[in-house]
């Protein structure tokens, strides 16, 4: 763990991105006391201001400050992703963890189910649990996990199997240590680092995808501040106000961006064997993230 | 050095392809005898004896007995006609020049068979009373048609003009005699022939040469399918329409309205106010069945700032549901303007108490209410934030629902709403066609109205009106009905709203009709 740090401090991409979403996280949580204007308050007389000193980003159709309106709208967009990830995550290692253990037909079921799951496109399957459980920013966390939480579970499943096979487990087993000291003491400790890779390249992807459920207007109900529904207002005035998709769509494309980058720097931090070979695989990825974004 | 080679040719290549629109763009202008007009909407089935299709492209190919323009009944398809001193026959002598673009006389007997048709689908037209007056369609003789009533219904003359469903198709069209779930083509006598269609791309109408009237001054009009306002507009400046025209917000929202009239390669046309813009309120839903929370919504909406603030001052502030021009609707009513501590009062007196979180309640009641939209319509999204924000501020926790259009409709149908936008329809239909359908449970003003307590009276005078004879009687009629919606607060009225059209410089000619839902393509001309 120690190396981890330490090759991890040296990466400066990772300094400057913690750094950057450490910002938005503190500032999406104190927005309550530092944004400057109430984010729901309309001020018609004023609406399409300009940037300036009062009005930072400037303000929308209805004259409300867009600076405090993105402050708020962090507070939902990227605190609930983080929230929906962690109910991933959470899903994930329990399952994963007893089917990678247990195998036999604990695993035979798990595996099955998450088949299932996994034949269904996760985009469609969103939209169908949206559809049966109505529009709602909690109804999409809940249908974001539902569709999510297969791959996870397949993922630590066989990460927890690539420990199962070391000698020092099985040695473990041999003389007798319990199930849970084994998982807390030898399974968990290492395979944790893989996992919080997995999470946090992630996050960026479940942003995105709860933008996009609020953009075509099944997420958050107005007034709340929430990036894609911004960017949905905003869509209507596109061409005669466009300056009002450029708050919104910059936030949401600067903060899934540095998940990715602090994903990838805690993967090479916690790998320091990756090679080259390695980083121009990871390059590709990135391409490929991107033009999916 | 083949790099350079191909890349050279490319750039070349994409510069001949430039040059070659831009010069073709040139001949189009100056020849140009077509009109390139894009819709939200496509015409889908304009069959003119049921509601499917677009109401403008059934007024371009189909006519009438009568037309309303400037406020009047004036002959169409009718020379002229004779009422009876009881109100009961209406005798109309056709004209003898016309015929069915696919060379089917028009004559009595095709007004019959037309008739008849329609009377055939009366469930269909139920919200138009007229159809359960006729008593009978009698063909007098090659060119007089005679229309027996039941009672002297009043609004005969004006309804027998209306874009539907009182028009006539070619009786080759009927299928097995009737018109009532589809017909075999769509062939009428007006200026316009459809000629093609392709479903949700575009439609083109050419000039019908043999017109009895006025022709069309241009050749062809082509209505062209765009879903999104934005590309619309975005269509407008590339040149590729000429003409966008639009009463409700999803054709054109005033913003770019707003952009269009600043800009010089535009013209833009603003109608007389038209039609009533107002906020229905479900006197059958939990919160706002107590006629006090409706009253105090009606103090708490800031109507001047949904007026200067999101109409641009493009429309006029409305008082009443109905504005004092149109006809039956001069009166006396209590008229509620913008006063937050009056609705609170209201509120307050109602035994509505504020609640520690912000929001009033009663008997264990939350004060929350929904406010549903078709999201297409963005500006009523933004007028619906505005209210929110009004009511947010007495108590009220307002939500906003923007659904699917389809959703949305059957929502009004069923009366699932707390809140709903409502837009009359205008001229020639108010206030008797409007307040007519008052009376069909598949209309959102009757669900909204359906808890009050007098419902069955307000149903049973509006019924009156329509068959009593003497002007006066029918004037205190609509009095006391108007008097008591308006003292109910069903209605919320925001403005009277202007249909709107932009065109460009070189397009002439463009006017408004009577109607909102009407274009008068033929008079527009380069």
């Amino acid at each position: 763990m120690v190396g981890f740090w330490k090759r991890f401090k040296a990466d400066k991409i990772a300094l400057i991105v913690s750094g950057f979403l450490g910002i938005v996280v503190i500032s999406a949580l104190l927005a309550p006391f530092i944004s400057p204007y109430d984010p729901t308050v309309l001020d018609i007389g004023n609406k399409f201001a300009e940037p300036s000193t009062a009005h930072w980003f400037g303000t929308d159709q209805l004259g409300r400050d867009t600076f405090s309106r993105i402050l708020w709208g962090g507070r939902v967009t990227v605190l609930l992703s983080i929230v929906t990830m962690m109910c991933t995550i959470g899903i994930g290692i329990i399952l994963g963890f007893t089917a990678g253990y247990f195998r036999g037909w604990i695993d035979e079921i798990v595996m099955r189910i998450c088949d299932i799951m996994l034949s269904f496109p996760s985009e469609v399957l969103i939209l169908t649990m949206v559809g049966i459980l109505g529009t709602g920013i909690v109804n999409i966390v809940i249908a974001t996990v539902i569709a999510k939480w297969p791959w996870y579970v397949r993922m630590i499943r066989s990460i927890v199997i690539q420990f199962m096979e070391k000698n020092y487990i099985r040695f473990a087993k041999v003389s007798g240590c319990s199930i849970g000291h084994i998982v807390r003491k030898h399974v968990l400790p290492g395979a944790i680092g893989e996992i919080g890779v997995l999470a946090t390249l992630d996050t960026g992807s479940i942003i995105l995808n709860i933008s996009a459920l609020s953009f075509l207007g099944l997420g958050v109900q107005a007034p709340t501040a929430e990036w894609g529904m911004m960017l949905n207002e905003a869509k209507s005035i596109m061409i005669t106000n466009p300056q009002n998709m450029l708050p919104p769509g910059i936030a949401i494309f600067l903060v899934v961006a540095a998940f990715n980058f602090l994903g990838d720097s805690i993967q090479e931090a916690l790998n320091p064997q990756l090679d080259k070979s390695y980083k121009i695989k990871r390059q590709s990825i990135f391409k490929r993230k991107k033009e999916m974004a | 050095m083949k790099k350079i080679m191909i890349s050279v040719l490319a750039v070349a290549m994409l510069f001949s392809v430039l040059v070659g629109c831009t010069s073709q763009g040139n001949n189009e202008e100056s020849t140009k005898d077509q009109i390139n007009y894009a819709s939200t909407k496509d015409i889908r089935d304009i069959n003119p004896h049921l509601y499917s299709g677009e109401m403008a492209a059934q007024n371009m190919v189909f006519e009438g007995l009568t037309k309303n323009e400037g406020g009047e009944v004036k002959p169409a398809l009718a020379e002229s006609w004779k009422i009876s001193d009881d109100g009961l026959e209406y005798t109309f002598h056709l004209r003898e020049d016309v015929q069915f673009t696919d060379g089917e006389p028009f004559n009595a007997e095709a007004v019959k068979l037309n008739m008849d048709a329609i009377i055939d689908n009366s469930e269909r037209h139920a919200w138009l009373d007229m159809i359960n007056e006729i008593e009978e369609n009698v063909v007098v003789d090659t060119y007089t048609f005679k229309l027996v009533l039941k009672h002297p219904y009043y609004p005969t003359l004006v309804e027998l003009g209306l874009t539907r469903p009182f028009r006539f198709i070619s009786p080759k069209c009927f299928v097995d005699g009737a018109t009532k779930d589809t017909v075999s083509g769509y062939v009428g006598t007006g200026p316009w022939i459809l000629s093609e269609h392709k479903e949700n791309q575009y439609a083109t109408f050419t000039r019908n040469e043999d017109y009895w009237g006025d022709k069309a001054k241009v050749s062809s009009v082509n209505w062209k399918v765009m879903p999104d306002p934005q590309t619309i507009l975005l269509a407008m400046q590339n040149g590729e329409i000429d003409l966008l025209f639009g009463a409700d917000g999803d054709q054109i929202d005033l913003e770019s309205y707003k952009k269009l009239e600043e800009e010089e390669f535009y013209k833009t046309y603003l109608s007389d106010p038209i039609a009533s813009r107002a906020i229905l309120l479900n006197s059958n839903a939990p919160v706002t069945k107590d006629v006090k929370v409706r009253e105090a919504i009606q103090y708490a909406v800031n109507k001047d700032n949904i007026i200067t603030g999101i109409l641009n001052n493009s429309e006029d502030k409305a008082e009443t549901l109905m504005a004092k021009n149109v006809p039956y609707c001069d009166i006396e009513l209590k008229t509620f303007s913008h006063n937050k501590d009056k609705a609170n009062k209201t509120l307050d007196e109602a035994g509505w108490v504020l609640g520690s979180d912000g929001i009033r309640e009663k008997d264990g009641l939350k004060c929350e209410i929904t406010f549903s939209y078709n999201s297409q319509n963005a500006q009523e999204g933004t007028i619906a934030q505005s209210i929110q924000a009004d009511l947010a501020d007495i108590g009220i926790k307002m939500n906003i629902l923007g659904e699917e259009k389809q959703a949305f409709l059957d929502r009004q149908k069923s009366g699932d709403f707390d809140l709903q936008y409502s837009l009359s329809w205008g001229t020639p239909y108010d206030p008797q066609s409007y307040i007519s359908s008052w009376r069909i449970p598949a209309h959102g003003d009757y669900q909204a109205q359906v808890g009050l307590e007098k419902k069955a009276w307000l149903d049973e005078t509006i019924t009156k009106i329509m068959i009593e004879a003497d002007y006066t009687k029918r004037s205190e009629m609509y009095e006391e009905v108007l008097t008591y919606i308006n003292d109910q607060c069903v209605y919320v009225p925001i403005s009277y709203s202007k249909t709107k059209a932009v065109s460009i410089m070189g397009l002439k000619g463009v006017t408004f009709n009577d109607s909102q839902y009407e274009i008068s393509f033929e008079k527009m001309h380069f």
